[in-house]
């Protein structure tokens, strides 16, 4: 069964919301991973070689370990002009993209975070410690991931996909990863290139 | 006071981990602690204590917990277990227990003990009121109440014995504010690392009072160090005090405020100075939640379940005579509301809104308002018992108000006989900060609603 079947076999709401996502302990969500396609998230088995190829970024040290941003991709939310459940108002100047009734942003970007603890010790980890920096000014709270809060055994590690909203059209996207264990000043991450995914989010999964 | 940790208090199953774990030599088990003042590194020493009758167990950990935009914010906090900083699951908030009038400690998250549960929170009437079309007859004293995490309910007559240990290698102190029998603070003084306490004391009037670390105050309690002891009558289960108000069932709201920076300076072994550092609180809880976890439409059933049970209140409409909140028509029955005890052990000056009914405060940290010739104390405050729909509720205060779960004023009749559904309105603090979480995120913070529940289907209207 490919990796589109298995997440949407499993789920049947319409729309991503908050917390859900970390509220599935599989992470095999519908809403993360119903709009990833190819090899970044089936690579999550095989490892950290093959995320390489498909053109991930370097790694950046943290207190515990490394982290890396290794694929991402975007996709508009809201199909059409009105939108196939009539929930869109609006398209967006530059991209012509319909937008959401409720003005929220008319992206989504979906990105896989590696996070590897080569310390002796047991790491806590949670999908907020990432936050997308939208325009150079803003840092967005993610709005859904495979994982709440997880625990790295020392020498593990993991990749998670971690999903934000954005403005539609936005570029020069980067992430800031919070290490509490570390300095005060959240770390850099780039982004890899952003794969586009064709259709809307909430049409292929409303 | 803070004594060395004695070697017969260790479970003797503990003494089997540490000696078979550590090859320690039994002298050295209970304090193996490193001299460096950060204590992430540290081996795990899982000190339990063994039970002791009528003794209720606390320690003083420390952890990670995540925050409702998936951060994870350094703790501290009273916890029911011993865990260590790198703990999954870390024990920050103790279990609720009710020390009883006869001496016993039980663990339990609803009171009276032996009176049924009401259904995720919400009690069901005894039948309609046939004299108020839409409304129901309210059970009196029949509900038991359920608490949040960080409760100690204590009987009134009973003996409190608080015994804390200090698992952290800073000296902490555990003080009960204003439960002295001249309303001073009882405390256990500093309590070293890795030694015990013992506070015992007996209990102080029906009221809420809080506890604290007041160590460097407020940093350590802005860390999570803090609790609620709620004193009831066990003569008078279902009434604040005796002569006062009666209620359907009680709410207990703790309302608090998160200062990662603070956190984060602590957990690397630095000491905050508040004045230095002022304090920008990034998140805000009720009863340990915050926004659509306070909200309780997570997908987490367990979430959502607790929120609903601890925190929404939720009832059916009665008449209410706001003249005697003990007053009924029927037998065994109440035309009184709800008991919700806000308590504000946080570092922020909250404006609790509610929608929908107003609510009437009837005390303030265990002063009765009066309901006649009422004044405006030294703090520019209005003392007196009125309808309100904001209630300040400083820092450290403690407020009883009773909700009336009433037909809405506005609700004009067309509307009222038209509904078929609860009603659901917000409650919101009007200090907007607290209502976002992550310095934006709205609204991730302080939020809550309350019900007032649907008619029943095949009852009279």
């Amino acid at each position: 069964m490919a990796i589109e079947e298995i997440a949407l076999a499993g789920q049947d709401a319409a729309d991503l919301m908050p917390g859900e996502a970390a509220d599935r302990p599989n992470g095999l969500t519908r809403r993360v991973f119903g709009i990833l396609i190819g090899t970044g998230a089936l690579a999550t088995a095989a490892g950290w070689g093959v995320l390489s190829a498909a053109g991930g970024t370097e790694e950046v040290p943290t207190s515990f370990g490394s982290v890396r941003i290794s694929a991402a991709e975007r996709q508009a939310r809201m199909a059409g002009a009105l939108g196939a459940a009539g929930h869109a108002a609006g398209s967006h100047a530059a991209t012509g993209t319909a937008q959401p009734f409720n003005h929220t942003w008319g992206e989504h970007v979906a990105v896989k975070l590696d996070v590897r603890n080569t310390s002796e010790r047991n790491v806590l980890f949670a999908p907020g410690q990432l936050r997308l920096l939208v325009a150079n000014t803003t840092t967005v709270t993610n709005r859904a991931a495979d994982v709440a809060k997880i625990l790295l055994a020392p020498g593990s590690h993991r990749s998670l996909w971690i999903s934000f909203l954005v403005p539609s059209g936005a570029s020069g996207l980067s992430a800031r990863f919070t290490d509490p264990w570390g300095g005060p000043a959240p770390l850099v991450l780039a982004l890899p290139r952003i794969s586009l995914r064709p259709g809307a989010l909430e049409e292929n999964h409303g | 006071m803070a004594e060395q940790l004695p070697p017969e208090i260790l479970a003797r199953s503990d003494l089997l981990k540490l000696g078979a774990a550590a090859g320690l030599g039994f002298a050295a088990l209970p304090l193996v602690q490193p001299s460096t003042s950060h204590r992430l590194a540290r081996t795990p020493v899982p000190l339990a204590l063994a039970p002791q009758p009528g003794v209720l167990d606390l320690y003083i950990n420390e952890g990670y917990l995540k925050m409702v935009d998936d951060t994870l914010v350094y703790h501290r906090g009273f916890g029911s277990r011993p865990t260590d900083v790198d703990d999954p699951n870390p024990s920050l908030t103790m279990e609720p227990a009710v020390i009883t009038a006869g001496g016993d400690v039980v663990a339990s998250r609803s009171y009276p003990l032996d009176r049924p549960v009401p259904p995720r929170g919400t009690p069901t009437p005894v039948g309609p009121d046939p004299a108020n079309p839409g409304q129901y007859f309210i059970r009196r004293n029949y509900w038991a109440s359920i608490f949040p995490q960080r409760t100690v309910i204590a009987e009134l007559g009973s003996t409190v014995r608080l015994r804390v240990q200090n698992r952290l290698n800073r000296p902490h102190t555990l003080t009960v504010h204003g439960a002295g029998p001249d309303g001073g603070d009882l405390t256990t003084g500093a309590i070293a690392p890795d030694t015990v306490a013992l506070l015992e004391f007996p209990c102080p009037q029906p009221g809420t009072y809080i506890f604290t670390d007041p160590t460097n105050a407020p940093v350590e309690r802005v860390l999570g160090l803090f609790g609620v002891l709620v004193v009831m009558d066990p003569e008078h289960q279902w009434d604040i005090a005796v002569d006062r108000a009666t209620f359907e069932r009680q709410w207990l709201w703790i309302a608090h405020a998160v200062e990662p920076r603070w956190a984060a300076m602590e957990a690397s072994g630095q000491t905050v100075d508040p004045a230095a550092n002022r304090a920008v609180p990034r998140y805000f809880t009720l009863n340990g939640r915050s926004g659509f976890e306070s909200l309780g439409i997570t997908f987490n059933d367990a979430i959502n379940l607790a929120a609903e049970e601890e925190t929404l209140i939720s009832g059916y409409p009665r008449q209410l005579d706001v003249r005697q909140f003990g007053e009924g028509t029927e037998l065994g029955t109440l035309r009184g509301g709800q008991l919700v005890r806000l308590v504000n052990p946080g570092i922020v000056f909250h404006q609790m809104h509610f929608h929908g009914n107003h609510v009437w405060t009837v005390r303030r940290n265990g002063v009765d308002w009066p309901r006649h010739e009422g004044f405006v104390d030294t703090d520019g405050h209005v003392v007196l018992q009125q309808w309100e729909d904001v209630v300040e509720l400083e820092p450290m205060d403690r407020k009883d108000i009773i909700i009336p779960i009433k037909r809405p004023p506005d609700a004009i009749d067309p509307v009222w006989f038209a509904r078929t559904t609860d009603w659901v309105y917000p409650m919101h603090c009007h200090a907007e900060p607290s209502q976002t979480a992550a310095g934006g995120l709205y609204p991730g913070g302080l939020v809550a609603h309350w019900t007032l529940k649907g008619p029943i289907p095949g009852a009279a209207p």
